[in-house]
């Protein structure tokens, strides 16, 4: 049953993946797009929709889904919150209006896109949003009093959250023409995704997601309590500092790439605990794999929905997540 | 040895929650700790698992303070059931005894065959061989309960605290439970148990009074609950009853004093 959930994940992202690849302004036969895959990787030509455009923009989203999904599953095992996640606790739009300011203060905001920017100022934008991100989580637990009260955690984070996308709105105002970069950070958007970003956003998550799966056991130990974490011998401060930096940092890679994308980490551990069970040894990678499949499949529905225009992924994740949320909320106080 | 040394602490308002508190826990001992609300006997736990440092005094562990000890190492020697605490619902009972194991092999190293004869015993001494594949969400209060004391057994410590262990139970599962640390000390691990009832601090071996955070009454459980100072600090508050079986402690109604 577990092997099969696993088989099912792996090849729910390759189709996904595949799909993506063949959906557009100009459809693509699955026999096409597997060919063009193949001698794309055997080193033949490369058939540019398909290496150009679509192949970047799936596997930016499910970068992005991974980092979010896991990011997500992270925050719920921590605070011992089934509602936690980066967008509800402020951690996407601090790192959302970090990224602003980065690129505000630089004069780059005309340049719009993460990826133009980070040619003259390479690192400041990721690293600004990490600072919103991680400061935007302190604010929210400190002003929930504490982690303990689940719902004013993310009552606190809400509000932290609609507080720091109204700055960043109002530093994009400051100049007209920063306008269609504000969508890119407030509502998420996976239209501008190279290589490039592939790249650099696979680097980040290499740092930061990637230690992450090995904290299975101490995010199980930590369902016990803290006072039993203590006594089972673990550094309790560290490791959870630790974790926050992990997941946050994750998220506000994510989020300095491809902009505010919500409730990815709220569905996507939940639908994988009824997959793989609640051993976070599971879970985790589970979720990275779900969030993976999840964000290529929303971005195919944010491509087609309205076409020939565009949706900004971050509305169908939404649209998604709100109705899920209110279903989570629903059970919690039954 | 566990040992508390003329143990104090203080909260940051200054208030004192515990003074000049000097115990000793041997292994075999099952030693209870009573007293009304407030009075110190779960920050006494607390200073004792290390979850809080002393402001005055000392804790001991084998004759060294428990701040010097490696917190692994103390993972072997003392383990913790609290009272009511979170626990992880989608688990199988196995896999939550398991946890136990974390002071002998860190956040990475898997299971070995010593990992998991700890596990069996864990599970056979508290009766939950047959609950071992079920989730922690399907299993009863009582059946929860010995899960997770069957994690803190699996620690293999050879001190076991516990915050009102017995909270939340029925009678029979109450009856259940007390039998069990019974045996757990007699097979030689130091037993300390916070109790509200003094009726269960009547099936340990060893019972301590706490007041306003000073240790008022020590001695055999059956002197502590009929002595001066108990009658003092429970005021009109219990009537003592005493049968051929033994003796019962129960709260007074009613006006008659």
């Amino acid at each position: 049953m577990r092997a099969l959930g696993w088989l099912a994940l792996l090849t729910a992202l390759a189709v996904s993946v595949v799909l993506a690849v063949m959906v557009g302004s100009v459809s693509l036969g699955w026999a096409r797009v597997l060919t063009a895959l193949w001698d794309g990787l055997r080193g033949a030509a490369q058939d540019p929709i398909v290496w150009q455009i679509r192949l970047p923009r799936a596997l930016m989203a499910a970068l992005v889904g991974a980092a979010l999904g896991t990011a997500g599953a992270v925050y719920q095992g921590l605070f011992r919150n089934p509602l936690a996640d980066p967008y509800l606790m402020g951690a996407a739009s601090g790192a959302a209006f970090g990224a602003t300011l980065a690129l505000s203060l630089s004069g780059s905001l005309s340049g719009a896109y993460a990826s133009a920017v980070a040619l003259r100022w390479p690192a400041s934008v990721p690293l600004f949003a990490f600072a919103g991100a991680v400061a935007a989580v302190a604010l929210a637990v400190f002003l929930a009093g504490g982690v303990a009260r689940r719902y004013n955690l993310i009552l606190a984070g809400v509000v932290v959250g609609s507080v720091l996308i109204g700055l960043t709105t109002y530093l994009m105002m400051l100049d007209a023409d920063r306008v269609r970069a504000v969508f890119s950070y407030t509502l998420g958007n996976l239209a501008f995704s190279g290589w490039g970003d592939v790249r650099r956003l696979a680097l980040y998550l290499l740092a930061a997601l990637l230690p992450l799966f090995f904290f299975g056991r101490a995010l199980n130990a930590l369902q016990l309590g803290d006072a039993v974490a203590h006594t089972l011998g673990l550094p309790l401060a560290a490791l959870k500092a630790l974790l926050i930096l992990g997941a946050t940092l994750a998220t506000a890679a994510a989020v300095a790439q491809v902009g505010i994308i919500g409730f990815v980490g709220l569905i996507v551990p939940h639908t994988m605990r009824r997959l793989v069970g609640e051993d976070y040894r599971a879970l985790l990678p589970a979720s990275a794999l779900g969030g993976a499949v999840l964000l290529v499949l929303a971005d195919l529905l944010a491509r087609v929905l309205v076409r020939p225009a565009e949706l900004p992924v971050g509305v169908v994740t939404t649209m998604l997540g709100g109705p899920f949320f209110l279903y989570l909320l629903r059970r919690q106080r039954a | 040895m566990l040992e508390a040394r003329r143990l104090g602490y203080s909260y940051a308002r200054g208030r004192r929650a515990l003074e000049g508190v000097s115990l000793e826990v041997r292994p075999g001992d099952w030693l209870a700790v009573l007293g009304p609300n407030g009075s110190g006997k779960t920050t006494l736990l607390n200073l004792f698992l290390g979850l809080l440092r002393p402001s005055a005094g000392a804790v001991l562990l084998d004759g060294r303070p428990l701040s010097s000890w490696r917190a692994a190492a103390r993972g072997r020697r003392l383990a913790y059931l609290p009272q009511n605490g979170p626990f992880p619902p989608g688990l199988s009972a196995r896999e939550v005894v398991r946890l136990g194991r974390l002071p002998y092999l860190g956040l990475w190293k898997s299971e070995g065959p010593d990992d998991e004869r700890a596990v069996d015993w864990a599970l056979e001494v508290t009766e939950c061989r047959d609950l071992s594949e079920r989730h922690l969400a399907e299993l009863s209060g009582g059946e929860r309960q010995r899960v997770l004391l069957a994690r803190a057994l699996a620690q293999r410590p050879a001190y076991l605290l516990l915050d009102e262990p017995t909270n939340h139970l029925d009678l029979h599962h109450q009856a259940e439970l007390l039998r069990l640390l019974g045996r757990l000390a007699a097979e030689g691990i130091g037993v300390v148990s916070v109790v509200h009832d003094p009726n269960h601090a009547l099936a340990a071996s060893r019972a301590v009074l706490l007041e306003n955070g000073r240790l008022v009454d020590e001695g055999a459980p059956g002197a502590v609950v009929t002595g001066a100072a108990f009658r003092r600090v429970y005021a009109g508050d219990v009537r003592l009853l005493a049968a051929e079986s033994g003796l019962a402690v129960l709260p007074r109604w009613g006006e008659e004093r």
